[in-house]
């Protein structure tokens, strides 16, 4: 998991992101990791240089064969609309970043897919 | 100084400790930091207790949450702990995070945190690190070695009070 955090703070700073977008970046791949490890015991962690018209940027998915999540649109309500939340830190995640999907289906497993542009 | 392991020192300055980490919070760095802080606490009586993390480059929300359970211990012997030098980067995150910052005392710089510090004592209890260095060098060079226990007891040559 360290690994992985350290590599996206790597890839961020060698596409060309500033240390503080970096930063930001990391802490989302590590909000993933931990819920991989918390949630489903092992996972995968895949970092990606993309490009697209709009420009470059990374890519992070984050995907494991664990339990999934039941109730998805709890999973990503945020504390303040609710006053609490499911502690997956997902809404903080999609805050951090461009991109944010997740697919994730009960018993099979989740995938997030994250994006920042530059 | 002592040094606690690589990049992990906690010092004492004024009547404060200042713990400083310079290595990524890892779960090893984290509690060997915490034995040798509590130790110093129970062992030194500090007014203060500056963390500072500015050469911390990466602090994610459980890392975070593992240093302020820290502090927190810290505050419970007595101690009054001020976190110090957060990376923008690193607070940007935490707080899109959510983290949980409430109740946390932080500053900007050491400087910061010590004037704070000297600011908020009062002035009976500040007196006996109150000191400043060229009044003890005085007192050591006028009184001789015999007397450097008292230095409250020898009277500044007129003309070189000091400020």
């Amino acid at each position: 998991m360290a690994v992985a955090i350290m590599r996206a703070r790597q890839q961020c700073q060698e596409a060309g992101f500033d240390v503080s977008t970096s930063c930001r970046v990391a802490t989302a791949v590590s909000e993933l990791a931990r819920n991989i490890v918390k949630y489903a015991g092992q996972g995968e962690i895949i970092l990606l240089r993309v490009s697209a018209p709009r420009g470059a940027g990374i890519e992070i998915r984050a995907q494991d064969q664990g339990p999934g999540i039941t109730d998805i649109e709890k999973a990503m309500e945020d504390r303040y609309s609710t006053g609490r939340t499911l502690g997956l830190g997902l809404p903080g995640v999609r805050r951090l970043m461009d991109d944010f999907d997740i697919k994730t289906e009960p018993g099979a497993g989740t995938r997030v897919t994250i994006r920042k542009w530059l | 100084m002592t040094e606690t392991a690589a990049s992990v020192y906690v010092n004492e300055f004024e009547g404060h400790l200042v713990g400083s980490v310079q290595v990524e919070l890892t779960e090893s760095v984290l509690a060997n930091f915490r034995e040798h802080l509590l130790e110093a606490v129970q062992r030194t009586r500090p007014r203060g207790i500056i963390i500072d993390v500015s050469a911390v480059p990466f602090m994610d929300v459980q890392e975070f949450t593992q240093l302020r359970r820290v502090l927190n211990m810290a505050a419970l012997m007595g101690g009054r702990p001020i976190l110090v030098g957060l990376q923008p980067g690193i607070v940007a995150a935490l707080v899109e995070m959510d983290a949980d910052v409430e109740g946390l005392e932080t500053a900007i710089g050491v400087e910061q945190a010590v004037r704070r510090l000297r600011d908020s004592t009062p002035d009976n209890e500040q007196k006996e690190f109150a000191p400043e260095f060229d009044v003890a060098e005085e007192a050591d060079t006028i009184a001789g070695p015999d007397d450097a226990g008292s230095p409250q007891q020898v009277d500044e040559p007129e003309g070189q009070k000091s400020v």
